[in-house]
């Protein structure tokens, strides 16, 4: 065994070494202007997914090519006939692919902090410990090594492993975010539960490997049910999900594309609607008495050709789509809180790369305020006298924090705790920081935030949220306030404002618009004066053409490639995008197209029916059959994809023999 | 004597095309046996179901007892192996391929391993990958005599090699073969080299044997006789026994005629119905044997020693 591993090790050392650089340069040249370690970083979603992505490339590289190397070099043969036998050959490459794995993942981000340890002048107030995050979500190279090693068992030839090896890591890479998210936003211990779910899956894929390595390489091998069954299972659930997601991204591409192409809406002054369209010159159509449609010249800008419209008082214009944004929808204030992400609570900041020697008298790199909603922390960081100073303050707010800060001179930040209804602000006293709690005035008590919308379609009841997500006011028992210098004003609406507070929109909202009959692809739009309740337009924004026919024709195809259950919800859904669904199949949403919902599910099934007749055609076994069958039912067409991956077509059985005969040859 | 090797009525195809159709010789104790075959014959499938790395669609194949698709390291161990264009490690040195040798089969004589390199002037600091292909060979084929097997299989071994690297590589086989007694299936397209080592002979063409004799009974079995006859051959070529080949000249016909052992009398006899003066037969070397059995289609009695 130690010969085996030696020689796996001399096999891959320069692999390792290689990629393991490569990773630590990338390290610093992605990482050159942000600061990992100061709390909580500007985007850890996109750098722990980053820390994820590059481990997990590495992981899957460094597998692939251990297996690939045998095959190139044909030396597969070689390695596995010996007394330590197949079994040995692959423990001792996974012996060694883990631990390559293993340098894959936690190498780059302690060499990096390392590195900055040594050389940042903020390095007695980094959180060192945030380096270990980064290091337990790289441990997906361990699943990443696995799963290579169980696409290079597959009897294709080397391009389809290839690509089952690049399924397979974009599925683990979705898997890896999704996880990295969710524990970025849970308590600290569950960080552990990454690298125990990755060491996991990564024992058993690798099981399922080694036993497909064994197997050998000919096609007409099966592998036996449980292995079988566990080979499949787990390409299934990694390498589906992004096979699934192609149906999903063309009904959603072609979606997009209509939406793009829909007319629209603008309600004029005296409330006439009309259909109008940006890509053409003249802005506004409109319906003459026979039905034609022409431009209307006095709603044209003839300087800049842009519409007049979206100027305030002249119209109010809206594009229909807006409405799959969840338009209309009650009062969102509170939903940008609910992310429980991470913000910065106030004061200047400029990206700083702390590797660097820099020089710290810059008074442009000197600030920066943090709430930290997963500790509760509150930090400042601060350059005084050319030494940097970071403060911190155990806060014991809770998660559903959100600062509310004054819009017109956006400064006088409130950190405002919504669940517990406490605010907390920061105040400086010759130099010394502290944390106070705040009140509202008057003693007026503190029923939440309200958020600031964009004024200008409030008349059509759609709640722009305004340009900062966090902009809100203060909602009192006795009114709105907003922060003001050491304290609280009371919320003013200006004239021509062009933000609002939720509330004072749902005042002024003149006009009902909504779907009057709901399809994705072809949507009828109604208008209606709330006041008189007159309907003010009743058509649909689709413009027929050749474009328009080839999206719907991509949405439909899209529903070959979907699932069954998703076909059956989405026709079964009535309403459209309003929260929005992976499974969505846009061509059916709100019970459209029968026939193309029976056409998706005759396809499903007449593809499980070819599998399970194929399968015992190849002397699958019955559990394998019976799986695959089951899976091409509840897939559709990429388990079926999964399906000729994992199970190739065997070699057929011989044909008669050569003829007999004698060889009679004339003389030339 | 014991089967070291055996093939039972084997058949395997690749993509519906019949490769093996019915492929059965055995391998005895000590003996040297030559499977020969044109390219694409089917001879390093033949060599890859006894490994058990394809499964034969019908049929058994055995190694040292076991069948080939359930192979122990045990049996692995001591069977000996030299594949087709000596694959090896190119970022070891041969010193490195010693170590992982010896470190990987439990019966691997280091000493005779160092000692039949030094003899053959391989240093062990060399890099495989600076070797050139004769080299290479031989240091395949030392590792594979130097884990000291009760069988050696060796695929095409000199397959590549230029005449002067393949005499090298055959006279080291022959010196390291003598120095031990061992069963060795040796699959070959290149005759001359099948003369000088094997002691039997089985020719692979149409998926399945088409002889498996002695290398001298193969020589002496395959005979060109001159009838002279007047009357056309289709009347005639069915009545002959073993016939191969019927070649038309002026004034007779020249035939190819093979004798499996048990129709000698019967082709003597139905020549001499044809021409009473049948005049004695001509010899055939092995390629002129090895071309006339797998030139082309055959019709070949079901006699001991020779597949229908």
């Amino acid at each position: 065994m130690r010969a085996l591993i030696r020689k796996e090790w001399a096999q891959a050392r320069v692999n390792v070494i290689l990629v393991l650089a490569a990773l630590v340069a990338l390290w610093f040249l992605v990482f050159e202007d942000t600061d990992l370690l100061w709390p909580p970083g500007w985007s850890d979603d996109e750098t722990m997914n980053f820390a994820a992505l590059l481990a997990l490339f590495a992981g899957l590289q460094l597998g692939f090519a251990q297996f690939a190397s045998e095959s190139l070099w044909k030396t597969r043969q070689l390695l596995t006939h010996r007394a330590t036998g197949a079994q040995g050959a692959f423990r001792a490459k996974c012996l060694v692919g883990l631990t390559g794995a293993t340098v894959f993942a936690f190498g780059p981000p302690l060499i990096w902090s390392l590195v900055q340890r040594w050389n940042s002048p903020w390095q007695h107030d980094g959180m060192w410990s945030r380096v270990l995050d980064f290091a337990l979500v790289s441990t997906i190279a361990w699943s990443a090594w696995s799963y290579a090693a169980l696409c290079s068992q597959l009897r294709h030839g080397m391009g389809l492993r290839c690509l089952a090896t690049f399924t397979a890591g974009a599925g683990l890479f979705g898997v890896a975010a999704l996880g990295s998210m969710a524990l970025l936003h849970a308590p600290a211990w569950c960080d552990w539960l990454f690298p125990v779910a990755s060491a996991l899956m990564a024992l058993v894929v690798a099981w399922c490997a080694g036993r497909a390595f064994c197997a050998g390489v000919d096609p007409d091998i099966p592998l036996r049910n449980r292995a079988g069954i566990a080979l499949a299972s787990g390409l299934l659930l990694v390498a589906g999900p992004p096979l699934m997601l192609v149906g999903r991204a063309a009904s959603s591409f072609a979606a997009g594309e209509l939406r793009d192409s829909f007319a629209v809406l603008a309600i004029l002054p005296e409330g006439e609607v009309l259909r109008a369209d940006f890509d053409r010159d003249g802005f506004v159509v409109r319906r003459d008495a026979d039905g034609r449609e022409h431009e209307d010249a006095r709603l044209r800008d003839r300087e800049s050709k842009h519409p007049r419209g979206w100027r305030q008082g002249v119209l109010t214009a809206f594009a229909p789509y807006w409405l799959d944004w969840g338009w209309p929808e009650p009062d969102q204030k509170m939903r940008m809180v609910a992310r429980g992400r991470a913000f910065a609570f106030g004061g200047a900041w400029t990206p700083v790369a702390p590797w660097r020697r820099i020089d710290i008298n810059n008074a442009s790199i000197a600030r920066g305020e943090y709430f930290e909603h997963r500790t509760g922390r509150y930090h400042v960081f601060l350059s005084e006298e050319g030494r940097p100073r970071h403060v911190q303050w155990a806060t014991n707010a809770s998660a559903q924090c959100v600062r509310v800060w004054n819009v017109a001179d956006r400064t006088h930040d409130v950190l405002v705790d919504l669940e517990r209804l406490t605010m907390l602000r920061r105040v400086e006293v010759d130099g010394r920081f502290s944390m106070v709690e705040a009140h509202l005035p008057e003693g007026d008590r503190l029923l939440g935030v309200e958020r600031l919308v964009t004024s200008a379609w409030a008349k059509v009841g759609y709640r722009a949220p305004f340009s900062y997500e966090n902009a809100g006011v203060l909602r009192g028992e006795r009114g709105l306030y907003v922060p003001s210098g050491d304290g609280f004003a009371p919320y003013v609406m200006e004239e021509g404002a062009t933000s609002v507070p939720t509330s004072v929109a749902d005042d002024m909202q003149r006009y009902s618009v909504s779907y009057a009959e709901y399809d994705a692809l072809d949507p009828t739009l109604e208008v209606v004066e709330i006041a008189s309740g007159k309907q003010l337009f009743l058509g649909s924004v689709a413009r027929p053409g050749i474009g328009q026919t080839a999206t719907h024709a991509l949405a439909y195809l899209a529903c070959f490639c979907a699932p069954p259950p998703s076909l059956l919800l989405s026709y079964s859904r009535a309403t459209p995008w309003a929260n929005r669904s992976a499974w969505d199949m846009h061509a059916l949403l709100g019970g459209k197209r029968p026939w193309l919902l029976a056409l998706g599910l005759g396809f499903a099934a007449w593809l499980a029916w070819n599998v399970h007749k194929e399968a015992r055609l190849w002397r699958r076994s019955p559990g394998l059959a019976i799986f695959w069958t089951a899976a091409v039912l509840v897939l559709g067409l990429p388990a079926w994809v999964l399906f000729r991956w994992c199970e190739p077509k065997p070699a057929a059985q011989p044909q008669a023999t050569a003829k007999a005969g004698r060889r009679v040859e004339s003389m030339a | 004597m014991t089967d070291l090797i055996r093939f039972q009525d084997v058949t395997r195809s690749y993509r519906g095309q019949a490769v093996l159709t019915g492929l059965s010789f055995s391998v005895r104790q000590g003996e040297i046996y030559a499977l020969l075959g044109r390219n694409g014959a089917g001879k390093t499938t033949a060599f890859r179901i006894l490994l058990g790395e394809l499964l034969p669609h019908s049929g058994r194949a055995e190694l040292l007892g076991e069948s080939s698709e359930n192979l122990s390291a045990k049996t692995r161990s001591r069977v000996g192996l030299v594949t087709e264009g000596h694959p090896v490690y190119p970022f070891m040195s041969i010193g490195d391929l010693v170590e992982f040798e010896a470190g990987t089969q439990s019966t691997f004589d280091r000493a005779y391993a160092v000692a039949a390199l030094s003899r053959l002037h391989l240093p062990q600091a060399a890099s495989l990958r600076a070797l050139s292909r004769g080299q290479r060979s031989l240091v395949v084929l030392i590792m594979a005599l130097a884990t000291r097997p009760k069988v050696l299989l060796m695929d095409d071994p000199a397959m590549g090699l230029d005449a002067a690297m393949r005499r090298e590589f055959l006279d080291a086989m022959i010196e390291l073969l003598g120095e031990q007694g061992r069963s060795v299936l040796y699959s070959s397209h290149i005759l001359g080299d099948v003369e000088r080592v094997a002691d039997r002979v089985g020719i692979l063409h149409g998926g399945a044997l088409v002889a498996d004799m002695e290398l001298d009974q193969l020589k002496r079995r395959i005979s060109r006789r001159f009838v002279k006859t007047a009357r056309p051959a289709a009347e005639w070529q069915a009545s002959v026994p073993g016939l191969l080949r019927v070649q038309l000249e002026r004034g007779g016909a020249r035939l190819v005629l093979f004798d499996d052992g048990s129709r000698g009398e019967a082709i003597e006899r139905a020549l001499r119905a044809l021409d009473p003066a049948l005049p004695p037969a001509d010899g055939l070397s092995l390629e002129e044997a090895f071309l006339e059995l797998t030139a082309g289609p055959v019709v070949l009695g079901a006699a001991s020693g020779v597949n229908p």
